[in-house]
């Protein structure tokens, strides 16, 4: 069982806080900056109930939820930095709490590599590393709460990030502006069912277990094959920006490893996304279009496909409009249908309020059970403390990468 | 057998009415001549920005330029007579990029739309690690360079831009402004073809632009040229003791041999450092504005080019 890494972090951190040597603390430069990011939703929903909606872990579950409220803190030094983020939210019946990721990162390795350990978000595809207050949407696309599992994908272990070296491709004329880079990691999956709620969950037997956990998430129980215990995780991810005008990025990614029948279970992903600024540096419209494809391969559930794709345009007066469509292929071992979900979104990003946005949301859904829903949300976020949150802002964007 | 007194009417009246309803499209097809106090009222921040629009607007357009032949866009300040003759324009266009540093005075004084040419075009950013830049004033890096103008690709697009603007502004011109941009897009395309076969008497290795500022990044980055520049993206910028011993330094290291004084700067900081260096001094290069002998952009860029080629030629 892996020593808790929260253990080494606090470990770690309380010795440089008592270890009483200022000039040692100042020369590393210790500075804990707290930051806090606040999600709410209210939602109503028409063809179903909340518990027959495949949501993911902090998807709006109940008329009224608090997404999470992140508090983040870290330090950094010449050669440590750290990080904590503890997620608080409130699902319509109780509140819970869990630790989201706590690593330590290594920004000086050779070849201006990063290495980070500890629990993190995978650097798998372009959404699964993205914070609840980094998505424009409220929830989490079909296909990724499906292969990825409710909390996403989750490690603790250790990743390693390598740029290439420009040479390696620079003679290719359309790559000369680009960026390339490769992450290889390995951990364990995090439990499926480590979702702290006011009530541990120690006590609960596993009838309790089950009963309590598509209570408190609303979820369908059989959700199809998703990691646990170890895996290894791949991803060769490339940046073209020819100007500040455009800006592509493409990435394939892959995960193996095994299910928790301890059968083998692989998922693959191919990953695009346009970004699209009016005026470059100056404020204009900007458009954000981000796709996925991903294919799970498993020994309990064959192949499955699913996808989706969404497009944000955002104005210079304060608004926001967006489309996402996504599409889960059907599972026969869970009896499924295909399912899909369209999903309009009306942003407002308050100018007397830069960290804040107030989101209208819509979703039709066609579920894998049968039949079809649709919800409507409204949604405010708020970011507090240093620079309004860690990521871009109140709004942020989709696939911002901490 | 003759056609009846009635049919011959019918006849001449279809005709007449043909030809009456043929004159009358080629008025409406035709633009129609604006008359003087008609012309569209265009008040350019920039005699750059002066110049195209002239081009591309031909008579239909009225171009006044604020920034008169030899000022210096980066410290010019317009006076109460500029505004008041603003507040008259139908459209005013800036450079853009940060060069107008009194553009928020200029939207206080005008109802005309404003538009910055230089916004849609790609920018460069100083920065020390960008091996456009062999060296450069620690205060520049960061900064986004206003002179786009230098590339002339960047004014085939900046015709585009302008033609948008003047159609907006004047939808009867829309088929003038069109042809003349693109007539105005090919000679830019035949300026870019001269310039890289004048340019390419020059080895590659030998294309270090040491320049007063850093005007001409735009320019280096198109054609092959790493730049040198003695004072920032402005002439405001003045270099401190540590970037003029850095910029000895990269002289003495790469073996520079050739530096270009500018038409508009004061050439004393350059002169010194020739002296200290051994560089030799070219003739002066037209940076931010055109002057009285070079008063049109292809001229222009034409005398930097002959300017640059024969410096270095001389060995």
């Amino acid at each position: 069982m892996p020593i808790p890494v929260n253990t080494i972090f606090i470990s770690l951190l309380s010795a440089l806080l008592l270890s009483g040597s200022l000039a040692w603390a100042q020369s590393i430069n210790l500075n804990v900056e707290p930051l806090a990011h606040i999600d709410t939703t209210a939602t109503v929903i028409d063809g179903a109930e909340f518990e027959d909606l495949p949501l993911g872990a902090h998807d709006p579950s109940d008329e009224f939820v608090l997404q999470g409220l992140e508090s983040r803190f870290t330090f950094n030094s010449p050669y440590l930095d750290g990080t904590l983020i503890w997620n608080f939210f409130y699902d319509g019946d109780e509140w819970g709490e869990e630790n989201e990721e706590a690593y330590l990162t290594f920004p000086t390795a050779p070849g201006n590599a990063i290495l980070r350990g500890g629990r993190m978000l995978n650097r798998f595809g372009v959404l699964n590393n993205t914070h609840l207050h980094g998505r424009e949407w409220r929830d989490v696309p079909l296909v990724l709460t499906s292969f990825l599992g409710e909390e996403g994908l989750t490690t603790e272990g250790a990743d390693l990030t390598v740029p290439l070296p420009s040479s390696a491709f620079a003679s290719v004329p359309v790559l000369r502006d680009a960026s390339i880079g490769f992450t290889l990691g390995y951990g364990v999956a995090r439990e499926h069912d480590d979702h702290g709620h006011g009530d541990e969950d120690e006590d609960h037997d596993d009838e309790l277990e089950d009963d309590h956990r598509e209570d408190e998430h609303g979820h369908d129980e059989d959700e199809g094959p998703v990691f646990d215990d170890g895996l290894l995780t791949a991803r060769l991810a490339g940046a073209f920006a020819p100007n500040e005008f455009h800006r592509l990025l493409a990435g394939v990614s892959l995960a193996l490893g095994e299910d928790e029948d301890n059968g083998d279970l692989t998922v693959g992903g191919i990953d695009l996304t346009y970004h699209w600024s009016e005026f470059g540096y100056d404020a204009g419209r900007e458009l954000n279009w981000s796709s996925e494809f991903l294919l799970r391969d498993s020994d309990a559930g064959g192949q499955q496909f699913g996808a989706y794709s969404r497009a944000l345009l955002r104005f210079p007066n304060p608004f926001g409009v967006g489309l996402r469509v996504g599409v889960l292929e059907g599972d026969h071992t869970q009896d499924t249908e295909t399912s899909w979900r369209i999903s309009p979104l009306l942003a407002w990003y308050p100018p007397t309020l830069p960290n804040a946005t107030v989101r209208l949301q819509g979703n039709h859904i066609e579920l894998p059970q049968g039949g079809d829903a649709q919800t409507v949300n409204l949604g405010f976020s708020i970011g507090l403390g240093g620079l309004g949150g860690f990521g871009s802002g109140g709004g942020g964007h989709e696939g911002h990468n901490h | 057998m003759n056609p009846s007194p009635s049919r011959r009417f019918a006849t001449r009246a279809a005709s007449s009415l043909l030809a009456v309803l043929f004159a009358l499209s080629a008025l409406v097809i035709s633009p129609r001549p604006l008359t003087a106090a008609e012309s569209l009222s265009v008040t350019a921040l920039h005699p750059i920005i002066g110049d195209l629009a002239r081009q591309v607007g031909g008579d239909r357009v009225a171009v006044h330029d604020l920034l008169p032949l030899g000022g210096d866009p980066h410290s010019f300040t317009p006076a109460a007579t500029d505004l008041i003759k603003l507040s008259k324009a139908d459209l005013v266009l800036a450079s853009g990029k940060k060069l107008e540093v009194y553009l928020d005075k200029v939207r206080t004084s005008t109802k005309a739309e404003i538009i910055e040419v230089g916004r849609r075009i790609p920018s460069i950013t100083v920065n020390a690690k960008d091996p456009l830049f062999l060296c450069c004033p620690a205060h520049a890096h960061g900064s986004l360079d206003p002179h786009w103008w230098h590339n002339p690709r960047n004014m085939e697009r900046a015709a585009r831009i302008v033609q948008d603007a003047f159609t907006k502004a004047d939808p009867g011109g829309a088929a003038v402004y069109r042809e003349r941009a693109k007539a105005y897009g090919k000679r830019m395309q035949t300026l870019d073809k001269w310039v890289k076969k004048q340019v390419s008497a020059i080895p590659r290795r030998e294309r270090k632009l040491v320049t007063a500022h850093l005007a001409f990044g735009y320019f280096a980055k198109e054609y092959g040229f790493q730049c040198v520049g003695l004072q920032g993206l402005t002439r405001v910028q003045e270099p401190s003791v540590r970037d003029l011993a850095a910029t000895v330094d990269v002289v003495r290291k790469e073996r520079l041999q050739v530096a270009f004084p500018e038409r508009l700067a004061n050439p004393k900081l350059l002169e010194s450092l020739a002296r200290e260096t051994g560089l030799r001094l070219g003739r002066p290069l037209i940076a931010d504005n055109m002057s009285t002998s070079v008063h049109d952009y292809e001229s222009m860029i034409r005398a930097n080019v002959s300017s640059i080629v024969d410096a270095f030629k001389q060995k």
